[in-house]
């Protein structure tokens, strides 16, 4: 049968002209027509990589799922293979724009939140995630990737209304990030998009830049006030140390003075008129030395004006040798 | 006699394929399909709740058939500002998740899925309306928004899911957000919350310093005091034993320390020091 079809083209196309596809050549149709089914055939053949898996259906409905590996399934239109990263993370950047190099560009419309304190925060993130159903994935949800990203804004936008705006930026950060996990899953099973969330990172958790200043003022407010105590603390040892220098000196000149005079009364005692004339005349002598000494008769009634400037001795040097 | 063979061959293989790809055709699985017979609702195939993708025939030229995506699709609405309960403008954007549940309902009324997108937007938008109109906006931007999102959702499935033949899986409120004038008033406020923060912590700071060095003060006049006390104790002892002479002792010893170099002092001759001294002259 074949065999004929191949003599009756080979004869007939020898007439020349518009006539069989074969006509002066020697492939013939049947060869075409093989080539041709191998090649609708080999279509059907796809690589699925580590990681990846593929969702197989046939005349539209779903098949099976196949792993890594060279695989073939029936040409099209019979089956047709969809090969989706299933383990691989992706990731969903809300709030900025990375650029390279870890640069990030805000982007107001996203990162801008209300907190529950009625203030405005500016969050960055990022999602990670995989798929943990393929077949769900790929039938369930229109754009998923689209969807993980709303639900995600939607979920940071509704845990970060919950909260007051201090901790957020401060201690919360932890529990942000679970509650937006958690919050997000939850959606996501809903919609039954075969979605895992593996991760919420929260990269920033900040004032505006309009507002920024103010919070930094109060972080600098924060220093300053330790140090205010700071420098009291120190001036505290300062002090506290020359009180206790002063009790001590006071202490022990007062013992002193008290065994001068303790020694000196001994002395008093076993004479006490000659003692007393001497320590009298011999303190005067030597205060008078030092003073400018004026003797005055004051009987005469009037006080007598004295020139008492002109007669100091100025700065007298220190011929008069000093007490003791 | 070759060529009077292929022509009839082509032409049928043409034919036939005509006839084949208006015969069958292939709902997947991730869509559903009506049929119409002369524009008049026959059947629908792989409607949400029946499982039956595949290959499918209808009548040629007779029959149509139109594709509906069956999965849920997201019809996001953009800045759709209104007034809260306490007067507050708000600008929200919401995310309307839904899919075809009626695709003979559907066709009737929305033809398209752009025309049903665009009629559920309709619907969408006065059910926000009718939902966040009478919630605070403290609750629609903070607190309960599930609330309010539910309330939506059920709104919309009351209304939209009967006459479009759809069903709203989820509304999520994606942004509810001051505008931008109310956003500046905001911004002014945390200012001067932060400065008042600040100022607080700046005045407490300047505070427990002075309570410090008030403190370190009053350690210090307790040291001096016991110290002074401790001196008045010794000299009461030392100087108790005489008092009289202690008195003169004391005297001489304040005389002194007080005069100093230079000091001017007007003494009469009489006095005790220059006793001998008259007597002397008096001789």
């Amino acid at each position: 049968m074949l065999r004929q079809w191949r003599e009756r083209f080979r004869f007939g196309g020898g007439g020349g002209g518009g006539g069989g596809v074969g006509g002066r050549s020697p492939i013939s149709l049947p060869l075409i027509l093989a080539i041709l089914l191998v090649g609708w055939l080999m279509t059907g053949i796809y690589f699925v990589d580590e990681g990846e898996q593929a969702v197989i259906t046939r005349l539209g409905s779903y098949d099976r799922t196949t792993g890594p590996g060279a695989h073939w399934h029936a040409p099209p239109p019979f089956e047709a293979a969809r090969v989706e990263n299933v383990t691989g993370q992706r990731t969903a950047e809300i709030g900025f724009v990375s650029r390279n190099q870890g640069a990030a560009a805000d982007n107001p419309d996203e990162s801008l939140m209300i907190t529950g304190d009625r203030n405005i925060v500016e969050i960055h993130f990022r999602i990670y995630y995989n798929i943990k159903d393929v077949v769900d994935f790929a039938f369930n949800v229109r754009e998923p990737d689209t969807a993980v990203r709303n639900v995600a804004e939607s979920a940071m936008r509704e845990v970060i209304g919950r909260r007051q705006l201090e901790p957020i930026i401060t201690t919360e950060r932890g529990a942000v990030e679970q509650n937006v996990e958690d919050l997000m899953q939850q959606v996501l099973d809903e919609y039954e998009v075969g979605v895992q969330v593996l991760q919420v990172e929260l990269l920033r958790a900040a004032a505006p830049s309009a507002v920024i200043e103010a919070f930094n003022d109060v972080v600098n407010a924060g220093q300053d006030a330790e140090t205010a105590v700071n420098n009291a603390e120190r001036e505290t040892a300062r002090i506290v140390n020359e009180a206790q220098a002063y009790r001590e000196r006071v202490v022990r000149e007062a013992n002193g003075e008290a065994q001068r005079f303790n020694a000196v009364y001994g002395e008093y005692r076993q004479a006490p008129q000659v003692t007393r004339d001497r320590l009298y005349l011999e303190t005067m002598e030597r205060v008078y030395q030092r003073g400018n000494l004026i003797i005055l008769d004051q009987r005469g009634g009037a006080v007598p004006y004295l020139p008492l400037e002109g007669m100091i001795r100025r700065n007298a040097p220190a011929q008069t040798e000093g007490s003791r | 006699m070759p060529r009077s063979n292929l022509l009839p061959i082509l032409i049928g293989a043409i034919i036939l394929l005509l006839i084949v790809t208006n015969t069958l055709f292939i709902v997947r699985q991730d869509r559903q399909a009506i049929v119409l017979r002369f524009g008049e609702y026959v059947s629908a195939i792989n409607e949400p709740g029946a499982n039956e993708p595949g290959l499918y025939f209808k009548i040629p030229f007779v029959d149509t058939v139109i594709f509906y995506d069956k999965r849920n699709i997201g019809l996001t609405l953009e800045g759709q500002a209104f007034v809260a309960s306490d007067q507050e403008r708000l600008i929200v954007d919401a995310v309307v998740r839904w899919r075809i549940t009626d695709p003979r309902r559907f066709y009737q009324s929305a033809l398209t899925e752009e025309g049903g997108a665009s009629r559920l937007e309709t619907f969408a938008e006065s059910a926000i309306r009718r939902a966040l109109g009478g919630a605070t906006s403290n609750e629609i931007i903070s607190g309960r928004r599930a609330e309010p999102m539910q309330a939506i959702e059920a709104d919309l499935n009351a209304s939209a899911a009967t006459e479009l033949g759809v069903n709203v899986v989820d509304v999520r409120i994606r942004q509810a957000d001051l505008p931008d004038e109310t956003r500046d008033r905001v911004y002014e406020r945390m200012r001067s919350e932060r400065q008042q923060v600040a100022g607080r912590i700046r005045a407490e700071g300047e505070r427990d310093a002075t309570i410090i060095r008030a403190t370190a003060q009053e350690e210090s006049e307790r040291l001096r005091g016991e110290g002074e006390a401790e001196r008045a104790r010794i000299f009461a002892r030392a100087y108790g034993r005489d008092a009289e002479f202690a008195a003169f002792y004391r005297s001489m010893r304040a005389y002194e320390e007080a005069i100093e170099q230079g000091t001017p002092i007007v003494v009469p001759p009489d006095s005790d020091f220059f006793r001998y001294m008259q007597r002397r002259r008096g001789q």
